[in-house]
């Protein structure tokens, strides 16, 4: 290995190219080249940015993927292995199929693992925390990351940090939901402590020997899911090197952001990672300040998310609730457009004590929060004239104050309230539930969105969707 | 140097409309010309009329024009010929004046400043003839020398072989800069970006294929205008033509102007099987919408063009009408169709919704970014090539290119299974995310039923579309994303229901 870079961790490169391919093939070059990261007979491990059956940029490039396999064959790499683990509601199995990657990697010489419950794991424990991780990653020799930049709802954009998180079992990735009620819960956004610290923990098992922040490609505005008024840009960076840290905070200085202000990387400079300012980092390639520009991140309020006919009332909500609420309201306005319209309207509350809506028209409950704190409020309640069965002609009536009598008024339960459990709540049980409340007829876009999701969805998830 | 026919006619056509303002009622004339640049004949007042609607809008409204014929290489002067037309409205050309040799001198650096150009033939023109330019169009002699060729084939050639011949000419003038105007009219500033889109893929193949599928013959296409409604006829009713090449008139359709157009009695008359009637203005206005869209067209322009088309769609008996009456239209069979689950107003197509839902599901499951390959198939052709195959480049979501596959290794490998294919044509092309495989029956069947078989189309139609569709060997995608999944496994009907359902409003009013 290049003494140089063995010595420098800490040495980021900033590539460009005309297209993907020669991007990534910059990137490692300026540090160096490939056989600065592997010896022959390695087995080499790419952690690639793969979370549910969609297309780019949803998932990695893999135009930057097959060069980087090709990459590591000349570099006389035994073995190449692609994997991740994908998001937990999705059957695996399926992921092929609806893919197709399989083949297309094993055409490059690479084999590829889509990983489920059931695959070997190690277990380690970082900070009184027992961590579970594929056999597969903790054995090989090298570890890539690959990671796609685009938009994130809570930290911005997609850090190769978020990235390295889909590497363990779904179980920590789980750990944070089901939080705990009370105030300092929601006041501290104690989930979103919890998810940075199980990120951060995830790293120190395995850390990486090379990471590739891909953002020739970056999806804008709305993300990291396509929505309407996602917009693919075409920046043509990418960012490489082997400090995870050091390959973020570059990458968020050439997206004109300030890695002090991302809760996850300024988080992540109190761990080992050896970098507290920018001052740490050793640049190579492109000049960062000539090569910065301007993305447009997503929303930060759920408010401003314009969904028609609705009226998004928020209480005070933890990071959990907002990422799937955010899922789920622009998932509405993109699949649902014909749905919303023959809706009306409808109230979305969302979080711990949520205002009053202003009709009580379906009124949608969204999260454990908002359900709990709102038991007892006035929307739940309807008053109601009573309708007798039978009326009384007037002209058999005696008594003539009987024709100013007021109608009687009754209070009943509000039935036009939909509830969706959880903390958070699960898209796709949110999904099913809102499709019931309002019925088939109503709901044909999202019926037929219901019936595609279900195409690859985990079984429990259905007969838990049943339910 | 312009070949004789083209030049008779269009000296013919130029007196005819210098004449058309002192005639009584113009749509009496008798006198025949033929539309430039085809061997269609038709009425000499219908093409004017057609020339006065069209190119203000299209090309140019500007008054008083010159063409200029250029060298294909550098001369002393580039200038072979110029010609100064003098108008009166704008697209109609009158007098026509041909430019003394060296009156005008160009050199090939004159036209790398087309204002600067404009001023220096503005100047010397007035000087000259007192006539003030406001645009000029420049041909090359390798352009005229197509148009010639392309002119003396036209005897020869067939309908069909007369529009392809028409097509690769504009494709090629456009494409290989071999006619310039100035200013750029909208019209050619879109078939210039379209053409660059179409990379090695010639229009007139698509032509091809659509009139191969699409049994274009006995049917009638009525445009209202201002003066009479026109008719577009395409019959085979004369016995001297072969029977794949149908015979197309246009005329004036002759009615008081009290009286209502019979279309019923007009299609009997003329034995068509169907006529349908647009009204011309609403048909230029849409097209102008296409037209003036700037490259690469957004997503959100294509949702609002698609909402527009399917909004003339639904505006039946307003925007357009046709005979014989659709089945579908037919409200007892609806109420009949309504009672066993299928909503088939066609009056109600949800114009508003459908281009949304299509491009979230394409964007999602087809990616904002990638090549697809297109494969089309003719499953029951024993004898020619059975496979066309295509590469589709996307690019935030919109089609950046298309084109047809030079590698012979790759044409040969189309036999293969897909996951191979895909992996060969992701060697030359970048990642292939999509296979799609469309056979020409299903084409065929999906725009006869929907275009020539409209009047009949029917709820079995449309049932066995969906199961065309579910059939592998004619439509297929690879990788097996969640839409074709939930296609293959949806029961025909209640798949059929459902997009129904998202296709048309669920309220009647």
């Amino acid at each position: 290995m290049n003494e140089m870079t063995k010595n420098k961790n800490n040495l980021v490169a900033i590539a460009k190219g005309d297209n993907p391919q020669e991007t990534v093939k910059n990137g490692i070059e300026k540090l160096g080249g490939i056989s600065n990261f592997i010896n022959k007979g390695e087995t080499i491990f790419i952690k690639a940015y793969l979370r549910v059956p969609e297309l780019f940029p949803v998932n990695f490039n893999f135009d930057t993927l097959t060069e980087l396999i090709s990459l590591c064959k000349t570099a006389g790499a035994k073995k190449v292995i692609v994997g991740s683990y994908a998001d937990e509601d999705i059957n695996v199995s399926s992921f092929d199929e609806l893919l197709g990657f399989k083949h297309l990697i094993e055409s490059l010489g690479a084999e590829f693992h889509v990983f489920q419950e059931d695959v070997e794991y190690v277990i380690k424990e970082v900070e009184g925390n027992y961590i579970k991780i594929p056999k597969i990653i903790m054995n090989c020799d090298k570890l890539f990351f690959l990671n796609q930049v685009n938009v994130h709802p809570i930290f911005q954009i997609n850090l190769s940090l978020l990235n390295s998180y889909s590497m363990v079992t779904q179980d920590l990735q789980n750990a944070e939901k089901g939080g705990q009620e009370g105030k300092d819960y929601l006041s501290s956004d104690q989930f979103k402590h919890d998810l940075i610290t199980n990120l951060l923990n995830v790293y120190e098992i395995r850390k990486p020997d090379l990471v590739i922040n891909d953002f020739y490609y970056l999806l804008e505005k709305v993300g990291p899911f396509i929505f309407k008024d996602s917009n693919l840009k075409k920046v043509k960076l990418m960012v490489v090197g082997k400090n995870i840290l050091a390959v973020d905070i570059v990458t968020l200085g050439l997206l004109n952001l300030d890695f002090l202000k991302n809760s996850l990387t300024s988080e992540a400079r109190f761990r080992k990672f050896g970098i507290s300012t920018m001052e740490d980092i050793q640049l190579i390639g492109e000049n960062i300040e000539e090569n910065k520009i301007n993305i447009e991140l997503t929303v930060s309020n759920l408010e401003d998310i314009p969904v028609i006919n609705t009226d998004i009332i928020t209480g005070q909500y933890c990071t959990g609730c907002f990422m799937e609420a955010y899922r789920f309201l622009n998932f509405l306005r993109t699949a649902m457009v014909k749905d919303l319209k023959y809706i009306i309207t409808q109230s979305f509350l969302i979080g711990k004590n949520p205002p009053e809506p202003e009709s009580n028209e379906n009124v949608i409950v969204f999260g454990d929060c908002a359900i709990n704190s709102s038991k007892n409020r006035e929307f739940r309640r309807m008053i109601i004239k009573e309708k007798k069965l039978f009326n009384k002609p007037q002209f058999i009536s005696k008594k003539k104050d009987n024709l100013d009598k007021k109608p009687k008024l009754k209070e009943k339960d509000n039935k036009s309230i939909l509830e969706l459990p959880g903390c958070p709540p699960n898209f796709y049980n949110c999904l099913s539930s809102f499709i019931k409340y309002y019925g088939k007829k109503t709901c044909p876009s999202g019926t037929f969105y219901l019936d595609m999701f279900k195409t690859y969805l985990q079984e429990k998830k259905l007969e838990e969707m049943s339910k | 140097m312009i070949n004789k026919d083209l030049s008779r006619n269009w000296q013919k056509f130029l007196s005819f409309s210098s004449k058309v303002d002192n005639l009584d009622n113009p749509l009496e004339v008798e006198d025949k010309i033929t539309i430039p640049l085809t061997s269609f004949e038709t009425n000499a007042y219908l093409l004017y009329y057609l020339f006065e609607e069209i190119s203000p809008k299209f090309i140019n409204d500007q008054l008083n024009v010159i063409d200029i014929i250029i060298s294909d290489y550098e001369l002393e002067n580039i200038v072979l010929g110029a010609f100064i037309y003098q108008m009166n409205k704008p697209g109609i050309h009158e007098n026509i004046k041909e430019l003394k040799k060296d009156e005008l001198k160009l050199k090939f650096k004159d036209l790398n400043n087309n204002e600067l150009l404009l001023n220096q033939i503005q100047k010397s023109v007035f000087k000259n003839h007192g006539i003030k330019i406001t645009n000029f169009r420049i041909i090359k002699k390798r352009g005229l020398d197509l148009i010639n060729r392309h002119m003396e084939d036209l005897d020869k050639l067939t309908l069909l072989g007369v529009i392809e011949s028409f097509l690769d000419l504009i494709q090629i003038l456009v494409k290989k800069d071999l006619l310039l105007f100035y200013p750029n009219p909208p019209v050619i500033n879109f078939l210039k970006q379209a053409f660059n889109i179409l990379k090695n893929l010639k229009l007139s193949k698509i032509v091809r294929y659509l009139i191969e599928v699409l049994p274009l013959s006995d049917f009638g296409i009525i445009l209202k205008t201002k003066v009479s409604p026109i008719l577009f006829n395409m019959n085979k009713n004369s016995q001297n033509i072969k029977h794949d090449d149908p015979n197309l008139s246009v005329n004036w359709i002759k009615i008081h102007e009290s009286e209502d157009l019979d279309l019923d009695k007009i299609r009997a008359e003329l034995k068509l099987k169907y006529i349908i009637n647009l009204q011309l203005d609403i048909l230029l206005n849409f097209l102008m919408d296409i037209i003036e869209s700037s490259f690469p067209i957004s997503q959100e322009k294509v949702k609002l063009i698609s909402q527009k088309f399917l909004f003339g769609v639904r505006s039946y008996q307003n925007y357009w009408n046709i005979s014989p009456k659709p089945l579908i239209y037919n409200g007892f069979i609806r109420f009949l169709l309504r009672i066993v689950g299928f909503n088939l107003n066609l009056q109600k197509l949800s114009h508003w919704a459908i281009p949304e839902f299509f491009f979230s599901i394409f964007n999602s499951y087809g990616g904002m970014q990638g090549n697809i390959l297109l494969l089309l198939t003719d499953h029951e052709n024993k004898t020619s090539p059975r496979y066309n195959l295509l590469v589709v480049q996307m690019e935030n979501g919109f089609i950046n290119s298309i084109e047809i596959p030079q590698s012979v290794e790759l044409n040969l490998k189309i036999d293969n299974s897909f996951e191979e294919l895909r992996v060969n044509a992701s060697k030359e092309y970048g990642t292939i995310s999509l296979i799609i495989k469309i056979d020409k029956k299903l084409i065929q069947f999906l725009l006869v039923s929907l275009i020539v078989n409209f009047y009949k189309l029917n709820i079995f139609k449309l049932l066995k579309m969906v199961k065309l569709l579910k059939n592998p060997i004619y439509f297929e995608i690879y990788p097996k994303i969640p839409f074709y999944r939930l296609i293959k496994r949806k029961k025909s009907y209640d798949l059929l229901k459902n997009l129904l359902s998202i296709s048309i409003d669920k309220h009647e009013f």
